[in-house]
C-alpha cells in the first residue's frame, strides 16, 4: 500500500508534461519562453543540438501545439522563425509551477 | 527561475550587442554631428544617419545573424528601450520649445547661458541609459567621451572637432568589437 507521500509523489510526476520535460525541449522552450521569436541558426548556437535533432524537437513541439513555425523576410530574405503559440507559453508557465511545487 | 528567465532574457539581448554595430552608430552619429558643426553642411547629419542606419541593417544581415541567429525580443522589452529614447526625445523638445518663449524668459536665459551642459547631459546621459537598459559597460565610457567632448569644448578644441574626434574613436572601438565578434563566433553551418 503506497504511503500519502509516494501518492502525491506519483501524482504529481504523472502531472508533469512530458513533453516539455525531455531535456532538448525544456531547452528550446525556455529559450523561445523569453522571445517573441527566434530562427534555427539561433536555438542551434545556443542548445548546441545537431539540425537533426533539433528539427525533430521543433516538430515534436509543433506537434503538441506548443510552437508555431512560419516563414517570414528579414532584410528580404526568408527565415524561418520558430516562436510559441499561447498553449505553449501557458503549458511551460504550467510545467515550471509543477516543478517548483515538486521540488518544494 | 522567474529571475533565472529574465537573466536569460538579458544574456541573449546583450549578445546581439557584441557585434559593435551600434557602436559604429552611435560614432558614426557623433561624427556627423560634429561634421555639421566644423564644415557647416546642415543636411550632413541627416544623410549620414540615414546611410549609417542602412549599414548597420546590411550588416546585422551579413554578419550577426548568420553567426549567432535572428531573434525577436519581446514586447515588453522593446517598449522599455523606446520608453528611454521618448524620454529623451522629450527632454530635447523641452529645451527646444522653450527657445520658442519670449526673449525675456529666464528659463530660456539660463539654457542658453549653459547650453553646452545641457547638450552634454542630454547626449551622454542617453548613451548611459542605453548602457544601464543593454547592459553593455563600453556604453558608459562612450557615454564619458561625448558628455566630456562637449563640455570641455570651451577649453580644448571646438563642439566640431571634439564631436568629430570622440565619433572616430567610438567608430573604432566598434570596428574592433566587431572583429572580436567574428573571430568568436563562427558562421553556423547548415549542415552537421
Amino acid at each position: 500500500m503506497p504511503s500519502q507521500q509516494e501518492k502525491l509523489l506519483a501524482f504529481s510526476l504523472d502531472d508533469i508534461d512530458r513533453v516539455i520535460h525531455s531535456p532538448a525541449r525544456l531547452l528550446i522552450m525556455k529559450l523561445l519562453y523569453v522571445l517573441d521569436g527566434a530562427d534555427m541558426v539561433f536555438l542551434k548556437s545556443e542548445t548546441g543540438l545537431t539540425w537533426g535533432n533539433l528539427s525533430v524537437q521543433i516538430r515534436n513541439l509543433e506537434d503538441a501545439g506548443y510552437v508555431m513555425v512560419e516563414k517570414e523576410f528579414v532584410d528580404n530574405k526568408p527565415h524561418t522563425v520558430i516562436s510559441l503559440s499561447r498553449e505553449g507559453r501557458a503549458a511551460f508557465s504550467a510545467y515550471r509551477d509543477r516543478l517548483r511545487e515538486i521540488l518544494g | 527561475m522567474v529571475s533565472d528567465l529574465k537573466v536569460l532574457e538579458r544574456r541573449v539581448a546583450t549578445r546581439y550587442m557584441e557585434d559593435g554595430f551600434w557602436d559604429m552608430y552611435l560614432g558614426l552619429m557623433a561624427l556627423a554631428f560634429g561634421l555639421t558643426i566644423l564644415l557647416d553642411v546642415s543636411y550632413l547629419t541627416g544623410v549620414m544617419v540615414a546611410v549609417g542606419f542602412a549599414l548597420q541593417r546590411t550588416g546585422k544581415s551579413l554578419v550577426t545573424f548568420p553567426r549567432i541567429g535572428y531573434i525577436k525580443l519581446r514586447q515588453a522589452r522593446k517598449t522599455g528601450m523606446v520608453s528611454i529614447l521618448s524620454g529623451v526625445l522629450i527632454l530635447g523638445l523641452m529645451i527646444f520649445m522653450l527657445f520658442m518663449l519670449g526673449d525675456d524668459n529666464p528659463l530660456r536665459a539660463f539654457v542658453i547661458q549653459n547650453m553646452l551642459f545641457f547638450i552634454a547631459f542630454i547626449w551622454g546621459g542617453a548613451v548611459a541609459l542605453a548602457a544601464l537598459s543593454l547592459n553593455v559597460r563600453r556604453f558608459y565610457f562612450y557615454s564619458l567621451l561625448i558628455f566630456s567632448a562637449v563640455i570641455f569644448s570651451d577649453l580644448v578644441g571646438s563642439l566640431g572637432l571634439n564631436l568629430a574626434l570622440a565619433g572616430g574613436l567610438i567608430i573604432l572601438a566598434g570596428l574592433v568589437v566587431m572583429l572580436r565578434f567574428i573571430r568568436k563566433y563562427p558562421i553556423v553551418s547548415d549542415q552537421d
